[in-house]
């Protein structure tokens, strides 16, 4: 797969050594693989006009296709973590808290994590199949051929699609496990629906909020960048599609969990920044 | 709409063929000679082969975790000195379980699905039929056992690498030793925790090569044939972890 | 005026594919490219409309030189030059239509033009060139999916037709087809090449179809030209892989050519 030869260096230092920077700058390449291809994407949208019903009709379609896949998994995801919030905070006698604790990790963490995991499968692996099919049966060289940009008709398209519609979709996902999650709350550890609720906005506020979209629209770059750029290069038949969809598939979930160090990190040290610039605190 | 009919007629079915699945090999644990050689392979590929993945992401995820339940005990208890307790529980019940096992979906489910569905829709499966060899003890049975063996390992090997970035985060930003940290943990550990981590890891173990085998083998047409596959099993198994996820919360938080 | 290859070089990592590969397509001629599996036939074909770039050489549609174009002039090359496929390659979320139309609505077309077609003409030439292939108009409303593969590769043909190239490339059209198709494909590309007057450079490894149809053949080995012949020179060809290719054709050949070509060997 990978066309980068491992210098001579590199080979050299086996054993232990070797073990430990392998998956590294394998990781670090197909990192370089995406930022590259990402450019291109982005090239595009600024050289090329007239793209926006095509999107409109992506995310009309990814839209559609997930609902039913999403509302059903944000209510278990909010129905996990509740459970979990409650048997932690009933140790310490301060299930009170369960509702703000709960909906703030849900908003600000484990909502856009978990939904993104679903995200990548039901959109991202559909797109890297649906892209390297059209690579191995030639179409996406035939548009080439006809005089069309590939890039443009086909992948920019995709691309934006899933950016916008993760956000639509994460957003619905949230909202979605939160009620899963009061509604747990509610029959399974015997809590007073209004109670629950009435923690909740200790916790999130518009910060919080943010932090959500913030990572949502992180999440979606990296599934939509991953799934098109690995449908985009698949080779050779049957296999090669079967490969480009489980590599997206896992290098999706992967990124997605070291962007979420990275953007965690980065949001912490804004909201510390203007916490002691502006005096601005917020939930 | 048709289409998308025949669609989920086709998840029904291939639903149905992972009960059957399921109670194949249930069959195949007492009955068939294990063919020891192939569960090591697979063991080697899926569970050593996914060491550094699992470490690298689980890791980052501990990285985070920490941090974010520290800034809100800080906010509702206004104490740190809870953070061991409570990032030890979620990682040990939750963290620690839910993450490798939704990134072993696409690192070992889909490249069975995409490895079976290749050998189907390129005839390779009905050319073992005629070797008289059964594809299910050939291609799944293996796959099942060395599924359940290492995902069970790799759980718990993602534990300890978590609970390990947990305790790293906690010395460097809120001075504990890494001493205190296991030792304020200890009195919120127990047994069942353990034996939660186990079951989820069987549980998901078994959902994994059996999802993606059941979409592999129903897998038809070419390319386009088996890219559907993967990402339908990819999906499904997903969507079944989590829920199975939800059961066995509830059971061992509520009910145990 | 016409396609010309000077010295052209392509490597795949160690493997090298063409190795100084010269030749040049004559105006209005069918000229065939046969060789075994991985002997750089396709590489060749895409060579021509700058999908792939050589190494080092050179290759002129027209009297411009294909590696050294920008966007602009390639897109001129490729309304040119009519690639057909070895799969049908149509777009799957596109009807019948909307893919034989797909190349009248692109830039490169429309910019070779006064004003851009209208929705009326753009029907007319969508008819009039699923008529060249034998097919009518009830298709129209069909998805590539719900209709016969031999069906699939004439619309794939109408496509690359409908914007009047002046050269056609095809890459093995008749891999994979039944021999009944093979034959409706091959009499396809004679006629089109005869009645259209365009130059056709056609992949393939089926000497039987070389024979029939080609004006010239022209021969690749282990990366480099063994043979650019007229059909009657190959006929009489003593080269071993040349006699194995015509070997393979002998028995379906009627007597008098039989004998003719056992004759040479």
């Amino acid at each position: 797969m990978s066309s980068v030869k491992s210098s001579p260096s590199l080979q050299g230092a086996s054993g232990l050594a070797g073990a430990l920077l392998g998956p590294i700058t394998h990781t670090l390449h197909e990192v370089g693989g995406l930022v590259l291809f990402l450019k291109l994407i982005l090239k595009t949208a600024l050289t090329t006009r007239g793209n926006t019903p095509a999107i409109l009709e992506q995310v009309l379609s990814i839209c559609s296709r997930s609902l039913a896949t999403v509302v059903f998994a944000g209510t278990f995801v909010g129905a996990i973590i509740v459970l979990q919030f409650n048997a932690v905070l009933l140790v310490y006698d301060a299930q009170i808290f369960l509702g703000g604790l709960n909906t703030s990790a849900i908003v600000r963490e484990i909502g856009p994590l978990m939904i993104t995991f679903i995200l990548a499968g039901k959109i991202g692996a559909f797109t890297a199949a649906e892209l390297g099919t059209m690579r191995v049966t030639e179409q996406i060289d035939a548009v080439e051929c006809l005089g069309t940009n590939p890039v443009q008709y086909l992948v920019l398209p995709r691309f934006i699609g899933i950016v916008i519609s993760s956000l639509i979709l994460l957003a619905l996902g949230i909202m979605i496990s939160m009620l899963g999650s009061t509604f747990v709350a509610t029959f399974l550890c015997g809590m007073n629906p209004l109670q629950y609720m009435s923690t909740i906005t200790r916790f999130v506020g518009v910060w919080t909020l943010f932090c959500g979209a913030a990572k949502s629209l992180v999440y979606g770059l990296i599934v939509g960048g991953v799934a098109c750029q690995k449908g985009y290069t698949a080779r050779g038949g049957a296999r090669g599609v079967g490969t480009a969809v489980t590599q997206a598939a896992l290098y999706m979930s992967l990124f997605v969990i070291l962007a979420n160090y990275i953007t965690s990190n980065s949001l912490n040290w804004i909201h510390d920044f203007l916490g002691a610039a502006l005096g601005w605190v917020d939930g | 709409m048709a289409g998308s009919n025949t669609a989920t007629r086709e998840h029904w079915a291939t639903l149905r063929d992972v009960g059957r699945l399921y109670v194949e090999m249930s069959k195949r644990l007492f009955k068939s000679p294990w063919r020891w050689k192939e569960i090591t392979q697979s063991i080697v590929s899926m569970g050593i082969g996914s060491l550094p993945i699992i470490t690298i992401a689980t890791a980052f995820a501990g990285l985070v975790v920490t941090a974010e339940i520290a800034w809100h005990m800080d906010k509702t208890l206004h104490t740190v000195s809870m953070i061991p307790g409570i990032t030890g529980q979620f990682i040990l019940r939750e963290l620690g379980i839910a993450i490798p096992a939704l990134l072993l979906v696409a690192k070992v489910g889909a490249s069975a699905t995409a490895e079976v569905g290749t050998m189907k829709v390129t005839e390779q499966i009905d050319a073992l039929k005629l070797l008289k060899i059964d594809p299910i003890d050939y291609l799944v049975f293996p796959r099942f056992i060395a599924s359940i063996i290492s995902i069970s390992c790799l759980i718990f090997f993602s534990i300890a690498v978590t609970l390990a970035c947990a305790i790293l985060v906690s010395v460097t930003k809120f001075n504990f030793s890494p001493f205190e940290f296991i030792l304020a943990l200890r009195p919120y550990i127990y047994l069942k925790d353990l034996g939660g981590a186990l079951a989820k890891g069987v549980v998901f173990g078994s959902i994994i090569p059996l999802v993606s085998c059941a979409y592999g083998f129903r897998c038809k047409g070419g390319a386009e044939g088996v890219g559907t596959a993967t990402t339908n099993s990819v999906v499904t198994s997903t969507i079944l972890i989590i829920v199975m996820d939800f059961v066995l919360t509830w059971v061992f938080t509520s009910l145990i | 005026m016409s396609i010309r290859f000077e010295s052209l070089s392509k490597s795949f990592g160690p493997k090298t594919v063409l190795k100084n590969v010269s030749f040049e397509v004559s105006t209005g001629e069918i000229l065939f490219i046969l060789g075994k599996s991985g002997m750089g036939k396709s590489v060749t074909l895409k060579h021509i409309v700058g999908v792939m770039k050589p190494d080092e050489g050179r290759v002129f549609v027209d009297g411009d030189d294909v590696t050294q174009l920008d966007d602009n002039g390639l897109a001129d090359v490729r309304r040119k030059c009519g690639m057909v496929f070895q799969h049908p390659a149509l777009l799957d979320s596109l009807n019948v239509y909307q893919n034989v139309s797909f190349g009248l609505r692109t830039p490169q077309y429309t910019r070779s033009l006064p004003r851009p077609l209208t929705e009326e003409e753009i029907r007319t030439k969508v008819t009039e060139t699923l008529r060249l292939v034998n097919l009518g108009t009830d298709i129209f409303d069909r998805y590539p999916p719900e209709i016969s593969y031999g069906m699939q590769k004439r619309v794939s043909l109408a496509r690359t037709l409908a914007p009047g190239p002046t050269y056609l490339l095809f890459d093995e059209p008749t891999t994979g087809l039944d021999p009944i198709t093979t034959n409706a494909v091959n009499d396809l590309i004679f006629e089109l090449s005869r009645k259209l007057k365009v130059t056709s450079v056609v992949v393939s490894h089926d000497m039987q179809c070389a024979l029939k149809i080609a004006d010239r053949v022209l021969v690749l080995d282990q990366a480099g030209i063994l043979a650019l012949q007229t059909v009657p020179e190959i006929k009489r060809s003593r080269e071993p892989l040349i006699r194995d290719f015509l070997a393979e054709t002998l028995a379906l050949l009627p007597p008098e050519e039989r004998a003719e070509l056992e004759a040479h060997s």
